[in-house]
C-alpha cells in the first residue's frame, strides 16, 4: 500500500501541536544572569529631621470621655494634678420596679491607677448641687458641691469598688423615679446632678470606666429584679499646678489633654520627602523615659496607653474646641520610639494638594485618663523627631 | 484557497497564543541587552540543514530567504508553522528552566507568471526580547528586615512585515527586491513586591515602539550539469540594508496607593535606533536528484547599532554565523512511507553579536529534520530540532542549552487556472 499525506492530516498536526503549545509553561524562570542582566533596584533610607517643636495651649470640651479621672497626684517633673469626676446617672423610666427599702451603691470599674500603688487612698463622693452639662464642660469648669460628702470609699490597688449610698440619696432618687407626673425625668435633672468624686489624699488618681461603671440597686424585695443603672453624663475637672523642676533643654512637657499640646513645623510635601510616592514614609517620635523614670519614686506608676494622637488642625480650628477625631496615631515599639507609618498619609497628602493643617499632638489620647510625657525636641542630636523616608534608587 | 484561509486563521490563532504566552514568560537572558536578540528567518526546509536557506531554490514550499526565489513560485503557497523552545540557563549563582511557544512567520506567495516573476507577503520576526528574572531581596532597616521580590522582564521584539518581487532574469539567474515596515514594540517591565507589611509595591514599565523602513535585495544564479548531467550548483545572497528606526520610549511608573493602583508618572520620549544590515551568502551543490549540500555565511554589522539615545553599546559586536547541512531523498520507489520523506540534517556556529567580559557569546546548533510531501501538488509539512549550546559560564556569564522543534507546513494550490476534469 502506497504511503500518502493528506491536506487533512496536516490540518489535524497542526490543531494538535498549537493545542499542545499552549500547555507549555515556564519552569522556573529564577535570577539566572544576574551579572550583566538589569540590575535589582536598591532600598534607600534617609531621615529628614522635623524642623520646630513648641508647646501651645487648646481648647476642648471634657465631658462624656471614655474614663472619668478622680484623686490627685503629685509628681516632681509634671507637678500636682488634682482630678475631680463627675458622674450623673439616669432616672428609671419604668415605674414601680423599685423597692422603697433598696440599697443603692455606686459599682465604679478602674482602668488603673495614677500614683502610689502601696498607698491606701480616700476618695470622697459629693452630690453635686448644680446642673452641668456634659457637652459644654471644660477642664477647668469647676462643679459646686454640697458642703459635706455623701460617702467615702478607699482604694489601694483595687480595679473596681462598691461604694454604698445613703438613704437619704435613695430617698430623693426614688422621690422622682415614682412620681407618676409625665415631667418627672425634666424635674429629676433639674434638682439631681449626680456624683462627684474627689481624692483626699494626694498619692492617686483613679481613671473610671464610665461605660462599666454604673449605680446598682440591690432590692429587699425578692419578686423584684436588681437594677443596674448607667450614668446620663460625664465629665472631668482638673487642676493642674505645673512643676518648676528645670528640664534638659532637649526635652518637652506634653500633657495627655489639650492644655500643653506639642506643635510640630512639619509640613509634607514632594520637595521634603523627595519621592513623588516613596516605598514608605515613618514618623518617629521619642520620649524622655530615664528622666521621667528617674524623678518617679519606686512603686509609683502612670497608666498608660501606648499611642500618642496626632491631629492636624487648620489655624481657625486652633480658636474652635476641638472635637476632631484623631488623624494620625503613633504607637510606641520595643525600642520605646513611637512611630506611625505616614505613606498612606503622605500619599493623600500628595493627591490632594497638600496638607490639611499643622501637626499636632498629645502624649495620650484624649479620653480622660492623665498621663502626660517628656518628648525629646528638636534640639536633641540624636533623638530629635524625624521622618525616615525608603524609597527605590537604580542601581 | 479556502483551506490556506481557514489554515491562516489556525495559525493566527496559535501565534495570539503564543504571543500572549511570551508576556509571561522568559527565554534567553542575552536578550535584556540592546534590541533583543537577533532572530534569525530560516525556511522551512533550510532550518534543519542549519542554514537560512538563501541558495535553497525549492518549489515545494514558501521562503523569506531570498526575495530572488519568489521568482519560482509556481503553485500559490502560505506557509507558517510553530515552534516549541525549551532553553535551560545556569549561571555560576543558579538555574533556570523556560519554555516558549511561538507561531513561525508567516508568508504567501502567489506566481504573477509562473516560474518567472513572484510575488511574496508576509510577516517574520527580526529580533526578540523575551527574559524573566525573579530576586527575593532583604535590606536591614535598624532592627528590621525589609523583605521584597523584584521581578523584571521583557517582552516583544522587531518584526518585519514585507512584501517583495523575484523575477527570473535569465534560465540561470534571478533577483528579488523586498522593501519592508520594520515595526514592534520593546517590553522591560520591573516590580517590586514588598512580603514586609507596611510598605508600597511598585511597577515600572519602559515600552519602546519603533517602526522603519526596510529593504532587502536578493539574487540566485544556478548552473546546471557542472560536473555531471544531473548535478547543479547554486548560489545565493541577500543583502538586507541598515534601518532607520523611529523609536517613541513611554516610561510608566505605577504604584498601589491607598488600596488602588495609580500611574504615578508617565514619560514620554522620542529618537532613533538604526538596525544594523546583514548580508549572506549560500553556496549549494546537488550531485544527484537524491543528495543535495549547502553551506551560507551571515554577517551582521552590529558593532554599527545605534541605541535609542544615540550611542553604540560597546557590548555589541559584529556578527558572524556560518552553517552548512545535507539533504537526502530516498527514491521514494518502496513501500514504506520512509521512502518517501526527506532527511535533513546540519549544524551552525553562530559569533553572535555581545561581548560581555572580554567573552564572546556564540551558538552552537545542530539541526535535523524531515520534509513531508504531501500528496497534494505543492504541499509540504516540515520537522526540525534544534540542539546546542549559547554562552558560558565563565565570567559570571550565562551557558543555554537550547532545544527547538518547529512543525512548518507549506500548502499550495493553482489559483487563477482552470482545473481539468478527470
Amino acid at each position: 500500500m502506497a504511503s500518502t499525506f493528506r491536506f487533512s492530516s496536516i490540518t489535524n498536526v497542526l490543531v494538535l501541536v498549537g493545542s499542545l503549545l499552549t500547555l507549555t509553561h515556564c519552569d522556573n524562570p529564577g535570577s539566572v544572569g544576574r551579572s550583566f542582566g538589569p540590575s535589582d533596584p536598591s532600598l534607600k533610607l534617609d531621615t529628614v529631621r522635623v524642623t520646630g517643636m513648641t508647646n501651645t495651649t487648646l481648647k476642648a470640651f471634657s465631658g462624656n470621655l471614655q474614663f472619668v479621672s478622680a484623686g490627685t497626684y503629685t509628681s516632681s517633673v509634671f507637678g500636682t494634678y488634682d482630678a475631680t469626676g463627675l458622674l450623673q446617672p439616669i432616672l428609671i423610666s419604668e415605674l414601680d420596679i423599685l423597692n422603697g427599702d433598696a440599697d443603692f451603691s455606686l459599682r465604679l470599674q478602674f482602668t488603673g491607677i495614677t500614683g502610689d500603688t502601696n498607698a491606701v487612698s480616700t476618695f470622697e463622693v459629693y452630690e453635686i448641687t448644680r446642673r452641668w452639662r456634659a457637652t459644654t464642660w471644660t477642664l477647668d469648669s469647676l462643679p459646686r458641691l454640697d458642703a459635706s460628702f455623701l460617702t467615702t470609699f478607699t482604694v489601694r490597688a483595687e480595679d473596681s469598688v462598691e461604694v454604698s449610698l445613703p438613704p437619704s440619696f435613695r430617698n430623693k432618687y426614688l422621690g422622682y423615679q415614682r412620681d407618676g407626673e409625665r415631667n418627672r425625668d425634666s424635674t429629676y435633672l433639674e434638682n439631681v446632678f449626680g456624683f462627684a468624686i474627689r481624692g483626699v489624699d494626694n498619692n492617686k488618681i483613679i481613671a473610671v470606666n464610665v461605660a462599666a461603671s454604673g449605680m446598682f440597686i440591690t432590692q429587699n424585695d425578692t419578686t423584684l429584679n436588681n437594677k443596674f443603672v448607667v450614668f446620663r453624663q460625664s465629665a472631668n475637672s482638673l487642676v493642674h499646678t505645673p512643676s518648676t523642676m528645670v528640664l534638659p533643654n532637649d526635652v518637652t512637657r506634653v500633657e495627655s489633654n489639650f492644655s500643653n499640646v506639642g506643635k510640630l513645623d512639619l509640613v509634607l510635601s514632594e520637595s521634603l520627602i523627595g519621592a513623588r510616592f516613596p516605598q514608605r514614609v515613618e514618623f518617629v517620635l521619642y520620649e524622655d523615659t530615664l528622666t521621667s523614670v528617674a524623678n518617679t519614686p519606686p512603686g509609683h506608676v502612670w497608666m498608660d496607653q501606648l499611642q500618642v494622637p496626632i491631629y492636624l488642625l487648620e489655624d481657625f480650628e486652633t480658636n474652635l474646641a476641638i472635637f476632631n477625631t484623631p488623624n494620625i496615631f503613633v504607637t510606641r515599639t520595643r525600642d520605646g520610639s513611637y512611630r506611625s507609618n505616614l505613606t498612606s498619609f503622605y500619599n493623600s497628602v500628595i493627591t490632594q494638594g497638600g496638607q490639611p493643617g499643622d501637626m499636632y499632638f498629645l502624649s495620650h489620647r484624649f479620653n480622660g485618663i492623665i498621663r502626660p510625657r517628656l518628648f525629646f525636641n528638636t534640639t536633641s542630636a540624636q533623638r530629635a523627631p524625624l521622618l525616615i523616608t525608603t524609597t527605590f534608587v537604580e542601581n | 484557497m479556502k483551506r490556506i484561509l481557514l489554515t491562516g486563521m489556525l495559525l493566527a490563532s496559535i501565534a495570539s497564543g503564543a504571543a500572549a504566552q511570551n508576556q509571561l514568560r522568559g527565554l534567553s537572558t542575552y536578550s535584556y541587552l540592546g534590541v533583543g536578540m537577533p532572530n534569525d528567518y530560516r525556511s522551512s526546509f533550510g532550518a534543519s540543514m542549519g542554514v537560512t536557506g538563501v541558495a535553497l531554490s525549492n518549489r515545494v514550499g514558501t521562503s523569506f530567504a531570498n526575495p530572488a526565489l519568489y521568482s519560482n513560485a509556481y503553485f500559490t503557497t502560505a506557509g507558517g508553522g510553530v515552534s516549541y523552545r525549551n532553553l535551560d540557563a545556569k549561571d555560576r549563582y543558579g538555574r533556570s528552566n523556560n519554555s516558549q511557544a511561538d507561531a513561525l512567520a508567516l508568508q504567501l506567495v502567489f506566481p504573477i507568471v509562473r516560474e518567472k516573476i513572484g510575488f511574496s507577503f508576509g510577516m517574520l520576526p527580526v529580533t526578540e526580547n523575551s527574559y524573566s528574572f525573579s530576586n527575593p531581596l532583604q535590606s536591614v532597616n535598624g532592627t528590621d528586615t525589609i523583605r521584597y521580590i523584584s521581578t523584571l522582564s521583557g517582552s516583544g521584539g522587531l518584526n518585519r512585515l514585507e512584501a517583495g518581487i523575484g523575477v527570473q532574469v535569465t534560465s540561470w539567474l534571478s533577483v528579488g527586491y523586498s522593501p519592508s515596515l520594520v515595526l514592534g514594540t520593546i517590553r522591560n517591565s520591573q516590580s517590586v513586591f514588598f512580603q514586609s507589611i507596611g510598605y508600597q509595591s511598585f511597577d515600572k514599565e519602559a515600552v519602546l515602539s519603533n517602526i522603519g523602513f526596510g529593504n532587502r535585495f536578493g539574487v540566485f544564479a544556478l548552473r546546471k550539469s557542472l560536473f555531471g548531467t544531473r548535478d547543479y550548483v547554486a548560489l545565493g545572497a541577500v543583502a538586507s540594508l541598515p534601518v532607520d528606526l523611529n523609536s517613541d520610549l513611554l516610561e510608566k511608573e505605577s504604584q498601589l496607593i491607598n488600596g488602588g493602583a495609580q500611574q504615578v508618572r508617565n514619560k514620554l520620549g522620542r529618537g532613533q535606533n538604526q538596525l544594523p544590515g546583514e548580508y549572506t551568502v549560500g553556496l549549494t551543490y546537488s550531485p544527484a536528484s537524491s543528495w543535495l549540500v549547502t553551506a551560507e555565511v551571515l554577517k551582521q554589522d552590529w558593532a554599527s547599532y545605534k541605541d535609542f539615545n544615540g550611542a553604540t553599546p560597546e557590548y555589541l559586536k559584529n556578527r558572524t554565523r556560518v552553517g552548512g547541512g545535507v539533504q537526502f531523498v530516498p527514491d521514494g520507489r518502496g513501500e514504506s512511507i520512509f521512502n518517501r520523506f526527506l532527511y535533513r540534517a546540519g549544524m551552525s556556529y553562530d559569533s553572535g553579536h555581545l561581548e560581555l567580559s572580554n567573552t564572546g557569546i556564540s551558538t552552537v546548533l545542530f539541526s535535523a529534520g524531515l520534509g513531508i510531501p504531501s500528496r497534494a501538488p505543492g504541499s509540504s509539512l516540515d520537522l526540525s530540532l534544534d540542539y546546542g549550546f549559547r554562552g558560558t559560564t565563565s565570567h559570571d556569564l550565562v551557558r543555554e542549552q537550547i532545544f527547538t522543534f518547529r512543525v512548518a507546513f507549506n500548502l499550495s494550490e493553482l489559483m487563477f487556472l482552470q482545473r481539468k476534469i478527470d
